[in-house]
């Protein structure tokens, strides 16, 4: 899993392993290199899963939080990003539970939403919130697929060994999200 | 203040000495490397709120098993979704008993929606065993929405475990099992096609009394 | 206006968009991750006072404590029959969830019919086991239903649901 650091950065000059063996021997500032670079990644996913920023960004400050405390546990420190998104897929699962009953709550007025998506209604806002409205209809184990494969752009070995998951489960998973998506939007839009 | 010290001592005790003989026995069924990945995933499962026996235990069955270590290491962090799936099917809450019969359910085919409306039903009480009926009944060759209906109907009626827990055996009773396949067909009750998984009629282990069966 | 296919790759790539962890949010992880450090420090001081005093108290507690859980524990659950045919079996064990699958926990006596036997306390709920032949032939149940997805390491295992009963 690659960091948040694009083209333009200034160069790395530590990997993370060795910022984790300084994090373990007591420089704890040296953590937040590692917020800086997987922060924003973690944010994305954490936003898309949750359909909240608020809701998002408590999952993502809780999860480096526990990575922290763990960080000794890491077994595999050259992949630290895949073991901090295997704490992330874990917080987000337990806030999703957590506001389940609203999630239940706005399926019931996905209705309501469909006769509002007017055929010459579209505008930017409404199709953010009509993406926002398809994932949260997705299973939760689909939802966290499309969005390993589809945005985090990581391989099906690479969701494997994050999610623990064998990779013709996730094939399926993200097959029947994205039939169940296109099938969402089609429904939504057409005229 | 003293006692109050020794209260909380004996139940931080009770409570870390339940967490170690877990760790206990995965550390003793596995090299350093493999415990600690596998700890890992526990922990996180932990964290998450999520019960750790089952994940342990399914370890040691691949331990038992003399399965590959990558392969018991990724089987018990797909379990870890799976029981994090059941408890969202619950609601976002479950013992230990009931999610590990959630996920066998799911896992059957029985539809989350089931398991929530059982919830519903029960109240305050478990669906540890409305769960492990459901899961039994798809093992038995009923099909998923049936076993499902089945189960929901009793638990709406207000049966209680011991009585939910007489509709498998019902199924496996001398007098289905000389039609077999055939006679639980035509109740449409099975899944078309090549015989269920390896369950074979005549009897199966007896629940509720110590009553011992054998092949016939 | 239809949206199709091509709207489906303007969904993903909206999905894309980056997002940015707020400067808060940083601020917040890192206060948490020091005051974690700080604490942790004070704690090990703390602790090392502890120790010497509470060693002998929890000692006792934790023995009271254990035998009462394991006194509770024998009294729950059902008496439940395993038994399986197998005549020319030198030694037959059964393993499961309920003996955390050891081989050595449960052994089956074999009979004179040469069906093998035992009688074990099971907590209601669902089980999932298996039989062991002369310690390396797994072999299901034949008068049980396999359990779902028990193929996770190979040979499939049994499942039995215990209800509450009589003790």
């Amino acid at each position: 899993m690659t960091s948040d650091a694009g083209p333009g950065s200034p160069p790395v000059v530590a990997n993370d392993a060795d910022i984790i063996a300084r994090v373990v021997a007591g420089d704890t500032e040296a953590f937040s290199i590692l917020v800086d670079r997987y922060g924003n990644r973690a944010a994305r996913y954490a936003t898309r899963m949750l359909g909240d920023r608020a809701e998002a960004e408590e999952a993502v400050q809780d999860t480096f939080v526990r990575a922290y405390r763990a960080l000794s546990r890491c077994a595999d420190r050259e992949r630290f990003g895949h073991w901090l998104f295997s704490i992330l897929i874990n917080r987000c699962r337990t806030a999703g539970a957590r506001s389940g009953r609203r999630a239940r709550t706005f399926v019931r007025d996905e209705m309501a939403l469909v006769a509002a998506a007017a055929p010459d209604a579209y505008d930017g806002v409404a199709w953010r919130e009509e993406i926002g409205h398809a994932l949260a209809r997705l299973e939760t184990s689909q939802r966290e697929a499309f969005l390993l494969k589809h945005v985090e752009q990581l391989s099906y070995d690479e969701m494997a060994a994050i999610t623990g998951a064998g990779i013709s489960a996730l094939k399926m998973r993200v097959k029947r999200a994205t039939d169940q998506l296109r099938s969402l939007l089609h429904e939504a839009y057409s005229g | 203040m003293k006692y109050a010290v020794v209260v909380l001592g004996l139940a931080v005790v009770t409570v870390r000495v339940d967490a170690q003989a877990t760790d206990d026995r995965l550390r003793d069924a596995f090299d350093a490397q493999t415990y600690a990945s596998l700890h890992a995933v526990v922990d996180s499962a932990r964290a998450a709120g999520l019960p750790a026996e089952p994940l342990v235990d399914k370890a040691l069955e691949g331990a038992a098993k003399h399965a590959s270590t990558d392969r018991i290491v990724a089987v018990v962090r797909d379990l870890s979704a799976r029981l994090a799936d059941a408890r969202s099917a619950l609601g976002g809450s479950g013992t230990s008993e009931e999610l590990s019969a959630g996920t066998a359910a799911l896992r059957a085919g029985i539809a989350p929606t089931t398991l929530a409306e059982l919830r519903r039903l029960r109240h305050n009480e478990q669906v540890t065993i409305p769960l492990a009926v459901a899961a039994e009944l798809v093992a038995r060759g009923v099909r998923p929405d049936s076993a499902s209906q089945q189960v929901l109907r009793l638990a709406a009626a207000g049966a209680r475990d011991v009585e939910l827990a007489a509709l498998p055996r019902s199924l496996a009773s001398p007098s289905v099992a000389t039609a077999g396949a055939s006679a639980a067909a035509a109740a449409g009750l099975t899944t078309p096609g090549p015989a269920s998984l390896g369950a074979k009629s005549g009897g199966n282990v007896q629940a509720g009394k110590s009553r011992s069966h054998q092949r016939p | 206006m239809r949206r199709t296919v091509a709207d489906f790759d303007s969904f993903v790539e909206e999905l894309r968009t980056p997002v940015e962890l707020s400067a808060i949010a940083t601020a917040r992880i890192m206060a948490a991750v020091r005051a974690d450090a700080t604490r942790r420090l004070r704690r090990t001081r703390i602790l090392r006072a502890f120790a010497a005093a509470a060693v002998v108290v929890l000692a006792i507690g934790s023995v009271i404590a254990y035998r009462m859980r394991s006194e509770r524990g024998d009294q729950t659950g059902t008496v439940v029959q395993f038994a399986v045919p197998v005549p020319t079996a030198h030694q037959v064990v059964v393993v499961g969830d309920f003996n955390h699958w050891d081989t050595h926990a449960t052994p089956l006596r074999r009979t004179a019919s040469g069906t093998w036997r035992a009688a074990v306390r099971l907590k209601p709920g669902a089980h999932v086991y298996s039989f062991v032949v002369d310690g390396t032939r797994w072999m299901p149940d034949p008068t049980a239903p396999q359990a779902p997805g028990s193929s996770d390491f190979g040979s499939p295992n049994s499942l039995v649901t215990v209800a509450p009963g009589t003790t």
